[in-house]
């Protein structure tokens, strides 16, 4: 198959991708594409098949079917240096028993040959209200904690890709505010952000939603394309606009 | 008497809902009688054909080995029982031997049923698991030192009733040495002034020199096994056996009663989070060791440093090496089972054994890899999110992560082969091998946990494929066959690796 030069390539392209558990069809011919510095919403029930698309893109799970190009250039478990663009953020992610806070910081640096990290790791884990915790063990945090953790780390390394399961589920709603703020401004500084959620802070509205049902991309577009497929005439949340896109499903003479 | 009816009720209980789940990873769903009644039955005559067939093989070892490596064997008993002893004692003095589960912490610890009615029956069934796991190593052994007394045609029947009298011996060591464990266990729930006491732990490691000093008091239990299996006892040695045990078994209940709960809860919370994981615990043994670390280092600030001015995979060793410098038990167990590997592989190669021996050495080293080796592997390759920050292929994150504890086998490997090597030609070429076979061993372990499913048979396959392909490459070519094989099942073994993780 054919690459795309990297400069015309969209930073993410997700083609036809399915992915089959035996008989179970977690995902079905998905298609999706991410520009660079935008921030999309992957929404959908639990089951809908929103986190093994994110493992697919992020080369922790091998498609059954179809294609997914970062920068144009597919991604498989062997193109490590592809991977090296993305950072997958799992709902309870995992640490080093024996390394602290601010060891895990300074491993990611060294490992992917940074130099002059400390001041922009000071800054991370002071952003997120972790600095006062940096000789503190990991596994001694609290879940909410675990996830700015790992986020700091994601973010020290700079990927272009950032994907993130459930990012709001373990954090606190002033903390989620905080969060979705932070977001904003690694966007504007060019980072692609692809988060599955079932929740949002109130203001908080993202360039694009996908939202998935029963492994199929059911709707895809900008917040008021949306309002205007979906015919949604209260407030756009995310409750509305899934049930929204459930029943254009059912009912698709409505679009 | 009623408070330990209710605790056994509940306990057996317990047993039925555990072992219903066990029934159930095997295909059985509530209600199917008649399955779970196959199940048993072909659990059971499985059991048998492998006992049948293990009492076979030992009978037969015990007439061809050599009456060196008998006594040999008969010789480190005594040590191995002490060993023992001094492990129970020593686990016993660093937490308290009554645990319990999230469960026993809510409903039993809290309400007023006296402290013996849960210790009784949590004591037998200790005592119990312990006797199962040790009666068919105790089996196989008193079969082999049978077959060599006895022999015969078909003389199994004789050597079995040969080997009751042992095993009644070792029985009573068990439950004793696990009374005394409780009973010094328990006086950390008693008087919680005993939990402060630093180093009490490390009284019963004192034992090992007075064994030097004092053999005939320090060995005796051991003495009095290996007599047993010789000769009958007096009956006074009887009488005094089962009295000191009543006597242990007495003292423990009667102190029992003074337990303090709110203590028991709280030297029981890792327990109670390993109880939780149920066969996870088990299947996945990491898990495992990774709790209890987390449990020692909780309270710790941590030392030492990641040095700085590294990159890439010098920074994953730097890290691997801090890892194993925080947990050191986890170097000196990798040495220790170098060091106890090759001195077996000794006794193999000296005695001339028979071929049923050596299929057990290479058994045991696929079925047993040194705990730690791939600790901080496995941490990279089975969780993704780390794994994805880390740029490196399977092989050489290996290399990176397992130096040292994989130094750490040599040096035991290699100690222990130098000091006891038959001719210094062999101890050259033991020297230079011993490395080749280690890293196989981790090879093949890597290779096993970076496919994930079935990670116990891909290990046991590929060790044991290597160790058997370069044992032929030996015997058909001697050194040549050997440096030869090696480096094919290297070559065989890198290239999976690489690509597996």
């Amino acid at each position: 198959m054919s690459e795309t030069p990297a400069e015309a390539a969209p930073l993410l392209s997700v083609s036809d991708v399915s992915y089959r558990y035996g008989s179970f069809n977690a995902l079905s011919h998905v298609t999706l594409e991410a520009e660079p510095g935008q921030l999309i919403a992957l929404v959908g029930r639990n089951g809908a098949g929103k986190s093994t698309l994110l493992r697919c893109i992020a080369g922790w799970t091998r498609p059954t079917d179809g294609e997914i190009k970062i920068k144009g250039i597919s991604v498989s478990r062997t193109e490590r240096k592809i991977r090296e663009h993305v950072v997958l953020l799992p709902d309870t992610p995992p640490f080093y028993n024996e390394l602290t806070s601010w060891e895990h910081l300074q491993f990611s640096a060294q490992v992917h040959g940074y130099e002059d990290w400390e001041d922009e790791a000071e800054e991370l884990l002071s952003k997120y209200g972790l600095l006062a915790n940096k000789n503190a063990f990991p596994f001694t945090f609290s879940r909410g904690m675990r996830y700015k953790l790992a986020l700091c780390i994601a973010l020290l390394v700079e990927p272009a890709l950032l994907l993130m399961d459930e990012p709001l589920g373990p954090l606190d709603p002033v903390s989620a505010d905080d969060l979705w703020h932070q977001l904003a401004r690694h966007k504007a500084d060019g980072m692609t952000i692809l988060l599955s959620s079932h929740q949002l802070p109130p203001e908080a509205t993202p360039d694009r939603y996908v939202i998935m049902e029963s492994g199929e991309v059911i709707a895809q577009g900008t917040p008021d394309g949306l309002r205007k497929s979906l015919q949604i005439t209260g407030e756009m949340s995310l409750d509305n606009l899934l049930r929204g896109a459930l029943k254009n499903r059912r009912e698709p003479t409505n679009a | 008497m009623h408070d330990i009816r209710t605790i056994v009720w509940l306990r057996w209980k317990q047993f039925r809902d555990d072992l219903v789940y066990g029934l159930r990873l095997l295909g059985y769903e509530s209600g199917e009688r008649i399955y779970a009644l196959y199940l048993v039955g072909l659990l059971a005559f499985w059991a048998f054909a492998i006992i049948s067939y293990s009492l076979d093989q030992a009978i037969h070892v015990g007439r061809t080995i050599s009456f060196t490596a008998l006594a040999g064997g008969l010789e480190i008993i005594p040590f191995l029982v002490l060993i023992g002893q001094v492990w129970v004692w020593v686990n016993s003095l660093r937490s308290s031997p009554l645990k319990l589960s999230f469960s026993d912490m809510a409903y039993v610890a809290t309400s007023p049923v006296n402290p013996m009615a849960i210790t009784l029956p949590d004591f037998l069934r200790q005592t119990l698991i312990r006797t199962l796991l040790l009666l068919p190593f105790g089996m196989i052994f008193m079969t082999i030192l049978g077959g060599k007394a006895i022999g015969g045609v078909n003389p199994l029947f004789e050597i079995v009733l040969f080997s009751l009298r042992g095993l009644a011996v070792a029985g009573i060591i068990v439950i004793v040495t696990g009374a005394l464990g409780w009973l010094m266990g328990m006086q950390r729930v008693i008087y919680p002034a005993v939990r402060r006491v630093p180093g009490l732990w490390l009284l019963p490691i004192l034992l090992v020199p007075l064994a030097l000093v004092w053999p005939d008091v320090v060995l005796f239990p051991g003495h009095v096994l290996v007599e047993s299996a010789f000769q009958p006892l007096p009956i006074l040695l009887w009488t005094m056996l089962i009295g000191v045990t009543g006597i242990t078994i007495v003292g423990m209940l009667f102190f029992s009663q003074f337990i303090n709960m709110t203590q028991a809860i709280d030297e029981s919370q890792l327990y109670a989070r390993i109880s939780a994981l149920g066969l996870m615990a088990w299947r996945q043994f990491d898990l495992q060791l990774r709790l209890r670390m987390q449990s020692t280092q909780g309270g710790r600030q941590p030392w030492l440093r990641l040095p700085k001015n590294l990159k890439g995979g010098q920074a994953i060793a730097a890290r691997a090496a801090l890892s194993y410098i925080r947990h050191p038990v986890m170097l000196l167990t990798a040495a220790a089972w170098g060091a106890a590997m090759t001195f077996a592989a000794l006794l193999v190669v000296r005695a001339n054994v028979p071929i049923q021996l050596v299929a057990a050495w290479i058994l045991v080293a696929g079925l047993f890899p040194p705990v730690g080796l791939l600790y901080v592997y496995r941490s990279d390759v089975e969780e993704m999110f780390l794994r994805q920050f880390l740029p490196l292929d399977g092989f050489l994150l290996l290399l990176a992560d397992a130096l040292l504890p994989l130094v750490a086998v040599c040096a035991g490997a290699m100690v222990v082969w130098a000091a006891y090597a038959p001719n210094p030609d062999a101890a050259l070429i033991g020297i230079l091998f011993i490395p080749v076979l280690a890293l196989i061993q981790a090879l093949g372990s890597a290779y096993g946990a970076a496919r994930g499913e079935k990670a116990l048979q891909t290990r046991l396959i590929a060790i044991m494929l290597s160790y058997g392909v370069i044992a032929v490459g030996y015997a058909a070519l001697q050194f040549t066959g050997l440096l030869g094989a090696s480096v094919l099942v290297l070559m065989i073994l890198i290239g999976l690796v690489t690509d597996g993780a």
